[in-house]
């Protein structure tokens, strides 16, 4: 079984035979998204029913959690394979870093905006400088500073090697995040999954937003795939195996 | 299943419209921008092997 894994994962290494593999990927994955998204919408703004508390408004969770969700994976990836690229200098891992930050920082983005939209009619203001809204907003300048370190160096293994770095340095924001209502006072309320088996929300709003955090998963896989393909093409544009796979 | 709410302006209705609404046009202008890029790239691969190919 470990054999299989090492060999899949050197095998997957390899820049043609990523390419290959993520073009088969894509477009079922794509399908995916497009399914799990439309029944999370579905259940999220037809079918849970309205808070006791906050009323019609706490539907906006269905796009806002996933996208906070989201915007601390994403980044966690970006440390492994920072690891990764670091180490073993895998050029799948360094592209990993480069197609993933953009993806990553539309979810920091939207997290942050939804947040807002969510604070205004909950909290009656669109921004506090508590400890979790800052610190997320923290990890938005992580991920615009990783794009303008890969953005700024023109050797791409060179970029590559230093948003690896930045990567790794900032994955200490990502506990901070995550433990910053527990650690300290906020107005942002408490996990409502700390406990996954024993979940503080009725099931009828809790499926949609699993499904919808799925889809937004499956999102992000299906574009990280995408624009890691185009990336491998942009780098190994002289390669035989490009010239090969494109005509 | 009734979805007035959204259009209810009195009430959370322009939050909710506003948050799903910016959700969508992110994700669908990040989606556009990689799939034109994804084209541009091959394109210009194209361009440059029907180039290599004509001079040899």
């Amino acid at each position: 079984m470990w054999t299989l894994i090492k060999t899949s994962f050197h095998k997957l290494g390899s820049p043609p035979t990523f390419y290959a593999f993520a073009g088969t990927l894509v477009p079922w994955l794509a399908l995916l998204t497009l399914g799990l998204m439309g029944y999370g919408l579905y259940g999220g703004l037809a079918l849970a029913p309205a808070d006791y508390q906050q009323g019609e408004g706490f539907r906006i969770i269905y796009v806002h959690v996933p996208s906070a969700w989201m915007s601390l994976f994403v980044y966690v990836t970006m440390a492994v394979a920072g690891v990764v690229a670091l180490i073993w200098r895998m050029k799948i891992a360094e592209v990993w870093i480069t197609a993933s930050a953009p993806l990553g920082a539309s979810f920091t983005f939207l997290a942050l905006v939804t947040g807002s939209l969510w604070g205004k009619p909950m909290w009656g203001t669109y921004w506090v400088w508590d400890a979790r809204l800052t610190s997320e907003l923290v990890l938005l300048f992580l991920y615009l500073g990783v794009i303008a370190l890969n953005a700024a160096i023109e050797d791409r293994r060179t970029a590559a090697r230093a948003c690896a770095l930045l990567a790794i340095v900032g994955v200490v924001n990502i506990p901070i995040i995550h433990y910053s209502v527990e650690w300290w006072y906020t107005l942002h309320q408490g996990p409502i999954m700390a406990n996954p088996a024993n979940p503080t929300v009725h099931p009828d709003m809790l499926w949609p937003l699993l499904m919808m955090a799925l889809a937004f998963n499956l999102f992000f896989f299906t574009l990280v795939l995408m624009r890691m393909r185009t990336e491998l093409l942009d780098r190994e544009r002289n390669s035989r195996w490009v010239e090969e796979a494109l005509t | 299943m009734s979805l007035s709410f959204l259009l209810d302006p009195t009430g959370h209705g322009p939050f909710i419209l506003a948050s799903y609404g910016i959700s969508f046009v992110v994700m669908a202008w990040i989606v556009l921008a990689s799939a034109i890029r994804g084209s541009r790239v091959r394109r210009e691969i194209l361009s440059e092997i029907r180039a290599r190919k004509g001079k040899s």
